[in-house]
């Protein structure tokens, strides 16, 4: 995590000292000879204030230029668009020369930064980007670890929702279980009365039925029984009698019956001496 | 007169009805044993009976001589009293029957009672009773002697296993 720094640091090793006083000496120079060009009639005040003997010198350049042209007495419209361009060209100057003036500014700094700049300093300076450096490692360990523990309560949040979602799921699921498994067993109740109910139905009809039939069965095996009784009762008949009675023969009977009870009987009367 | 002629005057009697007009007969002719002379046993038989003479007054009259002339003795009236005495002492059997037995039928069933109970006097007393079926109860001295054809069919069914035999 150490290893390496911010973007923003990157190639700052680069520049180097070395190469800062080379990009000083290049463009110094240039500033120099640019200002000896544009100023050197003015020398008498480079001793004063440099930047405002730098603007002064711009108004009376431009102000001696267009003297002399309108003393040359060209037309109008020449003059207008040669006025135009030298605004143009003095405005660029200006600029310019603002550029110039902040840069050599930024120089003068550096160049004065680059000379107090000593071995003592440039070992805190390192001391103080190691110190940045180790800094930046510890927030961006402390942003890593919080990230991490954020990423952790973020998991444990999902998985508590996800829970809870499949608490809620489970739950939903087990109503609507429990509220089929409960209209399944309301269509069965319902399907086994109406069953139960079509076969009392059908068993009182075929018991009323069958309560005929044996009605019918007991009728009819009466009827034969009491034919079979009444054949039964004249062959006992027959067998007992043995013959159709007149008096006399039935005075035989009765006869022969008494004879033959008091035979089997041994009849005691109370009178027999 | 021996007692065979006794027993064989009782053995005409036989049923309990001529019993009673037996007796009947011999309390009107002991009621008459103070009459002087004869007496006119025609016109007693018929202060008696009317014109329905019984048939065993015949029978009677052979042997007692005085039932035919109307002068009844003291031999005569011992007889009758000793007939009567055996009517008296009898058993009596009470025959329900469904129709008017002939005196043959009366005769038999006194002789089927003798030949079980030889020492005793039957004296026949028949009840026709036509709702009965087919056959005669007797009752003897307090038994029940039930011959009707229906009580002897359903003895019979009972005892022979007829319902399982034809059924």
């Amino acid at each position: 995590m150490k290893e390496k720094l911010p973007v923003y640091l990157i190639g700052l090793d680069n520049f180097n000292i070395n190469t800062f006083l080379v990009f000083i000496s290049l463009v110094v120079p240039l500033i120099l000879i640019g200002y000896w060009l544009f100023y050197i009639d003015d020398e008498e005040n480079i001793e004063n204030d440099f930047f405002k003997n730098l603007g002064k010198s711009i108004r009376k350049d431009k102000g001696s230029k267009n003297k002399k042209e309108s003393d040359t007495g060209d037309t109008e419209v020449e003059k207008s668009a040669y006025s135009d361009a030298l605004k143009i060209l003095d405005r660029a100057r200006a600029d310019s020369l603002k550029i110039l003036g902040r840069a050599q500014i930024k120089a003068q700094g550096l160049l004065d930064n680059t000379y107090v700049i000593s071995k003592e300093n440039r070992k805190k300076l390192e001391d103080s980007v190691k110190d940045i450096y180790e800094k930046q490692s510890r927030v961006l360990d402390n942003l890593s670890e919080e990230l991490l523990d954020n990423y952790k309560i973020a998991i444990e949040e999902g998985k508590k929702e996800n829970i809870r979602t499949l608490y809620e799921v489970t739950e939903a699921m087990k109503k609507e279980a429990i509220q089929g498994v409960d209209e399944l067993k309301d269509v069965v109740k319902k399907e086994t009365m109406g069953a139960q109910d079509a076969l009392e139905e059908k068993i009182t009809s075929e018991y009323a039925k069958v309560d005929a039939e044996i009605k019918e069965y007991k009728r009819s095996k009466v009827e034969s029984l009491n034919k079979k009784i009444f054949e039964l009762l004249s062959n006992i008949h027959s067998e007992v009698i043995g013959q159709d009675l007149d008096q006399i023969k039935h005075e035989k009977l009765i006869l022969d019956l008494l004879d033959r009870e008091i035979k089997k009987s041994g009849l005691k009367i109370n009178k027999e001496i | 007169m021996s007692a065979s002629t006794t027993q064989e005057l009782f053995n005409i009697l036989q049923t309990k009805q001529r019993a009673n007009d037996f007796i009947r007969l011999f309390d009107q002719i002991e009621g008459l044993s103070h009459h002087v002379g004869g007496l006119d046993i025609g016109e007693v038989l018929s202060s008696i009976y009317g014109d329905n003479k019984p048939d065993w007054v015949n029978h009677f009259a052979k042997n007692i001589s005085g039932l035919s002339s109307g002068i009844i003795g003291d031999s005569d009236m011992r007889l009758l009293r000793e007939v009567r005495e055996m009517v008296e002492n009898s058993t009596v059997v009470k025959v329900e029957i469904n129709f008017i037995p002939s005196s043959e039928f009366i005769s038999n069933v006194i002789s089927t009672l003798k030949n079980k109970y030889d020492s005793m006097n039957f004296i026949i007393d028949v009840d026709t009773v036509d709702s009965l079926e087919s056959g005669a109860i007797f009752y003897i001295e307090g038994n029940v002697i039930d011959l009707t054809v229906r009580k002897k069919v359903t003895s019979y069914l009972t005892t022979q296993d007829v319902i399982n035999r034809y059924l």
